[in-house]
């Protein structure tokens, strides 16, 4: 028998109205959020509403423009530090070009705009003196399709850091090491680092893609759809892998997969048409969603 | 059950047509494929019998200049690489040191790819990153009208418009020279360069662009440090197709370079004349006496031009494949 409460579902950002902190002209480190108290024995471990110290990721009416064809419209959703996020939805929902838009890879895209407020770490992204590298070394991604460098193991590795000026080759090594280990990847390629990176499989490609954005040692990670190029095995290496970062880091994922999503994730947004239609912890989403087309997704009725 | 299946299947009715063709038919499509074979054997063959027999025909023709009575073969060849004294009209006593030719050959290659190849290679970067799309939509097909113009017209720009510009500007003795020869040789490389690079550039993925900027790269460290590394064996191809134009034009050469059979000296001097192996195959050909010494020796000038370009062709496969070998490892 289901507990009653647990079917009065909060959305808990549409009651709720956002206190935005001050946004600082420079650029400034994140701040680490106040661990997660620990699960008390019985209770839930995921809270049903998240604490405003430990939002990361906030979301505010948030809209996207291609030209003047919106992407995704008003998407208001906060993300806890720490947690992993899962954005689930149909094709051309909108959920990828949300995701893009956390470090700005949609600037990419000519004739775009954003609207609203999309603030990570208390910071507008999309404020006009943003500093993308600064950004994007805070707000790592994984993308859809394995996508190494045609260079080394170490050299993929390396770039970023690289590219932040660590040159001392002691330095270099230890990163490395440590984001291949992280990444469980290590064991496969110790023996030959200077082995190209193409002539990996494709799973480990990826997992070569995630320990080359640990590499930068991000506070927030964006997977579009990781996996969805990879067969179930390597699926499910990068889904205990997922597991293993989470805590240390800020996961978002993207998935077509929905047993994926309830797989790995605390929290599920579900993306419909660009807009938010729902947006909840992952078990209340699947076991008791409070809308009916997100129940008419998750139980394959359409989508 | 078994009566079913002798009669009619109803299943095996819908493959209406024979799987089996009658020996005839089937002897019809072998003798089809057979013909197609041949005749697509026999295309390839003419256009590599083409380059045989020219090469076959050229060391044919020039090897009477080495084999000529009287002098010793290799005494000719000696002269021919060593000295630079190019006098092959003289009545008594023809000279026929190719020297002076060849470093004219190599000396406008050379400066013209110094100009061509960074400008390209600058402007294929531009033009595969930095450029809009409306941009890049206008101004491709521009460059590849610049390959298109007749080299005459860029032999008639160089002496008309270039040559007193330099005389005037730039106080030179003469404006058909060294200089003249290797700017418009640069022009008409460039869009061999600039294309061929941008195809090349173009190639590395979208999403190898995105993985360098997601990790905090800007867009010149992606270009520096990604893109142009992964797209270098088409740039190498590129600067070699580039400088294989540079080394077999003709006509603009003849035209802006002054013909003057001379190692500049000093070395470096620019302004003044030179004269190209292939200005001096164009230029004599057509007034020499047939099988005379000074006959074969322009053809001895075309054999040297031959292998040299073919061995230009060797290095940049063996680059390239090396190349490849490397990124694929």
């Amino acid at each position: 028998m289901p507990v009653l409460s647990d079917k009065i579902i909060q959305i808990q950002l549409k009651t709720k109205s956002p206190k935005m902190e001050p946004i600082p002209k420079q650029p400034t480190p994140f701040q680490a959020a106040p661990p997660r108290p620990a699960p008390s024995a019985g209770g839930t471990q995921i809270p049903q509403t998240i604490p405003p110290e430990r939002v990361i990721i906030q979301s505010k009416d948030f809209s996207f423009y291609y030209g003047s064809r919106p992407g995704v419209e008003k998407i208001t959703l906060d993300i806890e530090a720490g947690s992993v996020t899962a954005i689930i939805g149909p094709s051309g929902c909108g959920k990828s070009t949300f995701l893009r838009c956390i470090n700005r890879m949609n600037d990419l895209i000519p004739r775009t705009h954003a609207e609203g407020l999309l603030a990570v770490g208390g910071q507008d992204v999309y404020d006009k003196q943003t500093n993308l590298v600064n950004l994007r070394q805070q707000v790592g991604m994984v993308f859809q399709r394995p996508n190494p460098f045609a260079k080394s193991i170490y050299d993929n590795i390396a770039y970023g850091p690289r590219l932040q000026g660590i040159r001392r080759r002691s330095q270099l090594d230890a990163i490395v090491e440590q984001c291949l280990k992280d990444a469980a990847l290590w064991n496969e390629v110790k023996d030959d680092l200077s082995k190209s990176a193409l002539a990996l499989s494709g799973g480990q490609q990826q997992r070569l893609c995630i320990a080359r954005t640990l590499a930068n040692k991000p506070k927030v990670i964006l997977m579009d759809e990781p996996c969805s190029a990879l067969d179930p095995l390597a699926t499910f290496r990068i889904e205990e892998l997922i597991a293993a970062l989470k805590g240390a880091y800020t996961i978002v994922i993207v998935t077509h997969n929905m047993q994926q999503a309830a797989r790995i994730s605390d929290r599920t947004a579900f993306f419909c048409l660009g807009k938010l239609i729902e947006y909840n912890r992952t078990d209340v989403l699947f076991t008791n969603p409070s809308r009916k087309e997100t129940e008419d997704y998750i139980t394959g009725r359409f989508g | 059950m078994a009566a079913a299946s002798n009669q009619k299947d109803p299943a095996a009715a819908q493959f209406s047509r024979p799987l089996r063709l009658s020996f005839r038919d089937d002897m019809r499509s072998t003798l089809a494929a057979f013909l197609v074979r041949a005749f697509l054997l026999a295309v390839t063959a003419c256009s590599v019998l083409a380059v045989l027999l020219i090469f076959i025909f050229v060391i044919r023709q020039a090897a009477p200049f080495f084999t000529e009575p009287g002098v010793s073969a290799v005494g000719r060849l000696k002269e021919f690489l060593i000295s630079p004294r190019w006098f092959p009209e003289h009545p008594a006593a023809p000279e026929y040191g190719a020297l002076a030719i060849i470093v004219g050959s190599l000396y406008v290659t050379l400066t013209s790819l110094l100009i061509a190849v960074p400008t390209g290679l600058l402007a294929a970067v531009f033009l595969s990153d930095i450029a809009s799309f409306s941009v890049r939509q206008i101004c491709k097909p521009i460059i590849e009208i610049l390959a298109a113009i007749p080299s005459v017209a860029y032999g008639v720009f160089a002496v008309m418009l270039v040559a007193p510009w330099l005389q005037q500007h730039l106080g030179f003795s003469t404006g058909t020279n060294a200089l003249n020869a290797s700017l418009i040789l640069s022009i008409m490389a460039m869009p061999t360069i600039i294309s061929v690079a941008e195809d090349a550039l173009s190639a590395v993925g979208r999403d190898i662009r995105e993985a360098s900027y997601g990790l905090g790269a800007t867009r010149a460290e992606t270009m520096l440090r990604v893109v142009i590394p992964a797209a270098h064996s088409g740039i190498l191809a590129a600067v070699i197709l580039g400088m294989m134009r540079a080394v077999g034009e003709t006509m603009v050469v003849w035209m802006a370079s002054g013909n003057a059979a001379q190692i500049p000296s000093p070395w470096w001097d620019l302004s003044q004349s030179v004269r190209t192996m292939t200005a001096t195959i164009a230029g004599e050909l057509g007034e020499v006496p047939k099988e005379t010494a000074h006959f074969h020796s322009l053809f001895a000038v075309g054999l040297l031009l031959l292998v040299f370009t073919f061995c230009l062709n060797l290095v940049s496969e063996y680059l390239m494949a090396q190349m490849k070998r490397i990124a694929g490892r």
